[in-house]
């Protein structure tokens, strides 16, 4: 206990005191927890700017499928590679050592909260707009994030007991899927058969939130259930929900040390196997589907399209058209369903600018998700024969292309569902992705002139910064006329036309990027 | 060929390179030795154009970050960094393309994947390659635009014993064709037969530079990298 004890201590102190030698990291919490001290003032400001009073319900039903994702995330993780708390120094030391095999996965369980608190901090980020719809308080988001932190330190458990269980046998492998089928089969239903009868989507979705299967489905509803009904005042039903959370954790750690008393060989496989995948990743061999059990098909294996610096155009057509069959990926899918669900919601209460705001909103996240991106982290890039910016400019344009195609189909759909004129769904389209151009253009311009020798954070605020002084120039016109003429055509013009300019000014600012900054190395996460 | 001058890269307060200048002939082999974070691999990315740096470097008489230096110059990084959802080939396709190689280099591609037993894994994606197939993989690469200079970062790690007699030969050759080569190691035995220059580093700066002709003939490269590694640095 004392070994456990004095590693958790000291990791903790030597991370204060590291803070004294990085500023970077010293501003980075600083500026977190001031955000933190922001929270709590515009929590106690009596709940005055909440406006739509929104049933509880629907707070509980948004929780749960977020829960739900990680849940069957962790049951995917456990049947395929494998999930682990613990990282190779904890393999190598704590493994060989007399520490009780207990205590050691109990050191595990700290981490994986800890872990579990930093992944879920995000939620902290929401309370403004979650406040602004439930009308809840700032500990009401503590709660909903310590239910988040529960709810992932068990599955996480059950990655552990699942990967141990089931690596190698392909049948188990079956019947754990066979049973999440079943689960899950209550709550399909609960969705499908009311709809196939009355074809009511918006009602549907409606009996669903209240639906009492929620609560009970194992994990992600107690968690959910347990902390809204907490947050609903109904104290009995609430306590009883969050006391199955411990008593899982219990039962599944009993289970971890009696069934399989050496649990250590499953862990180190797996914790091996993500070691590699950090230590690929800090070596610039990253890719978001590298971890796919599942060997694509290789239809074709030839030549690629283009020259020079084109040739990198050519090799991420090929790679994104290899990866996704569908085109696109599942996130662009998800994307695209999501706005046309949003587009029903919203029809005849909102305009297609809705939907169009939150787009761009998550455009400006979502630009490092692109190849061109990750191209930086690779030598090849640096070492091509052409020039910086037209090396830049072609590894992003698979970017480009990609939120071309997501804009064709997602403002005709959402077009349509909402009735809008051609005009308008062009209009939308052209904006969308001149705005994902000039986004790229930003971030190549905060390379340039921090040389990337920046902690990633330190990176963002950056480039949020560049984005809005950027973007006032052309956004303060736009919404003008907006409000001039009452017609969105006229802005979306602006806009695009804005774009187009700055992005052109970004990307000329940005030359010769690639000479003034040093090769990024990938931060292996803890 | 490789000319640095006066290279200083620092980290924030850390100094990697200090003042290093150093000269690749063509036909030369250059070896790189020193303790780890003695900042061989900082040295050879700044040569490679993948750091900023203070000083110049040049490659076959251009700046090392323009256009001209790098279509003469390969880099085999320590760790091959590949595409994993390329096939083999389309690696090479991909170079051949970003290289405007013409359309010959079909034929010496096909060769070079035999020569590192690779032919059998034209159609396998990266990420279906082992790491020592990878690490061949990463030669070919290098190796097809037929660079002028040549840079290994620690080349040798996880080859098998025939990848690295078949490596060592191709030393040769590139070395006969006159190509400049530089490459960093810690397992000197595996140079001991073809290097003609070797630069030991030490805490970032060059401790010594020693050519073949001036060791004696009971003298070891081993013997020579000891003696500054663990003796006093001050007499270089």
């Amino acid at each position: 206990m004392r070994s456990i004890g004095y590693l958790l201590l000291t990791s903790l102190k030597n991370t204060i005191k590291q803070l004294r030698e990085s500023p970077a990291k010293l501003i980075m919490v600083i500026a977190v927890i001031g955000f933190m001290g922001f929270l709590i003032v515009l929590g106690g400001m009596d709940g005055t700017d909440s406006f739509l009073h929104l049933d509880m319900n629907y707070l509980k039903a948004g929780y749960f499928a977020l829960l739900m994702l990680f849940l069957v995330m962790a049951v995917m993780k456990g049947l395929n590679s494998g999930d682990t708390f613990f990282e190779m120094n904890d393999v190598n030391m704590l493994f060989v050592s007399p520490v009780s095999p207990r205590l050691i996965l109990g050191y595990g369980l700290i981490r994986a909260l800890k872990t579990a608190f930093w992944g879920g901090f995000f939620l902290l980020f929401q309370y403004n707009n979650i406040a602004r719809l439930f009308d809840i308080n700032y500990g009401s988001m503590w709660l909903m994030l310590g239910g988040y932190m529960l709810v992932i330190v068990v599955c996480q458990m059950i990655s552990l007991l699942l990967y141990s269980t089931t690596n190698g046998r392909p049948k188990r492998k079956r019947a754990v899927k066979i049973g999440m089928v079943i689960l899950c089969l209550p709550l399909v239903l609960q969705l499908v058969v009311p709809f196939l009868q009355h074809g009511n989507l918006l009602g549907t979705l409606n009996a669903f939130a209240y639906s009492p299967l929620l609560d009970w489905f194992p994990i992600a509803g107690w968690g959910a259930g347990g902390v809204t009904h907490l947050l609903m005042g109904n104290y009995g039903m609430a306590l009883l929900l969050l006391a199955l959370i411990p008593i899982a954790i219990l039962v599944l750690a009993r289970v971890v040390l009696s069934a399989n008393v050496d649990y250590y060989e499953d862990v180190l496989v797996a914790t091996e196997t993500m070691a590699e995948k950090k230590h690929a990743a800090q070596q610039g061999s990253m890719n978001t589907d590298d971890s796919r059990k599942k060997r694509p098909i290789v239809a074709r294996s030839g030549d690629i399209w283009g020259h020079g610096a084109r040739a990198l155009l050519g090799r991420h057509l090929r790679e994104m058209r290899r990866e996704n069959p569908l085109l696109l990926s599942w996130h662009s899918w998800l994307v695209i369903a999501g706005a046309a669900l949003i587009g029903l919601f919203a029809r005849g209460e909102l305009g297609m600018e809705f939907i169009f705001m939150i787009l761009m909103w998550m455009q400006v996240f979502l630009v490092g998700t692109g190849r061109g991106l990750k191209e930086t982290y690779k030598h090849y890039l640096y070492m091509i024969p052409a020039s910086s910016t037209s090396k830049l400019v072609w590894s992003n344009m698979e970017l480009v292309f990609r939120t071309f195609i997501e804009g064709l189909l997602i403002f005709p759909i959402c077009g349509l569902i909402m009735g809008d004129g051609l005009g308008l769904i062009a209009l939308c389209v052209i904006c969308y992705t001149l705005f994902t151009m000039l986004l790229i253009a930003i971030n190549l311009l905060s390379m340039r002139f921090t040389g990337a020798n920046l902690s990633s954070g330190l990176m963002l605020i950056y480039y949020f910064i560049g984005v809005i002084l950027v973007m006032v120039p052309g956004l303060v016109p736009a919404i003008m006329v907006g409000v001039q003429f009452g017609s969105l055509l006229w802005p979306l013009a602006i806009l695009s036309a804005w774009s187009l300019i700055a992005a052109l000014g970004c990307f000329a600012l940005s030359r010769g990027v690639l000479n003034k900054c040093d090769m990024p190395v990938m931060e292996a996460r803890k | 060929m490789i000319s640095a001058n006066h290279v200083t890269k620092r980290y924030g307060k850390l100094v990697a390179n200090s003042d290093i200048s150093l000269q690749v002939m063509p036909g030369e082999l250059c070896v790189l030795l020193g303790p780890n974070g003695a900042g061989k691999s900082t040295l050879i990315k700044s040569i490679c154009g993948l750091l900023r740096f203070d000083g110049r470097i040049e490659i076959g008489g251009h700046e090392n970050h323009t256009t001209d230096a790098k279509r003469l110059l390969g880099y085999v990084p320590e760790m091959p960094a590949l595409y994993p959802m390329l096939t083999v080939w389309e690696h090479l396709a991909f170079i051949a393309r970003a290289y405007n190689l013409g359309d010959d280099w079909t034929a010496r591609a096909e060769g070079m994947l035999d020569r590192f037993e690779l032919m059998d894994k034209r159609d396998s994606l990266g990420k279906q390659l082992s790491k020592g197939m990878q690490q061949k993989l990463s030669l070919t690469i290098a190796l097809l635009p037929q660079p002028k200079a040549l840079i290994l970062d620690e080349p040798l790690i996880g080859l098998d014993p025939h990848a690295i007699r078949a490596l060592k030969d191709l030393l040769n050759e590139l070395k006969a064709q006159q190509c400049a080569l530089m490459m960093s190691t810690h397992m000197i035995e595996s140079v001991e037969d073809n290097w003609d220059a070797t630069h030991i580093m030490m805490g970032g700066r060059l401790a010594r530079t020693v050519r073949r002709d001036e060791l004696s003939t009971d003298e070891s490269l081993e013997d020579v990298f000891f003696q500054i590694t663990e003796g006093d640095v001050n007499h270089a």
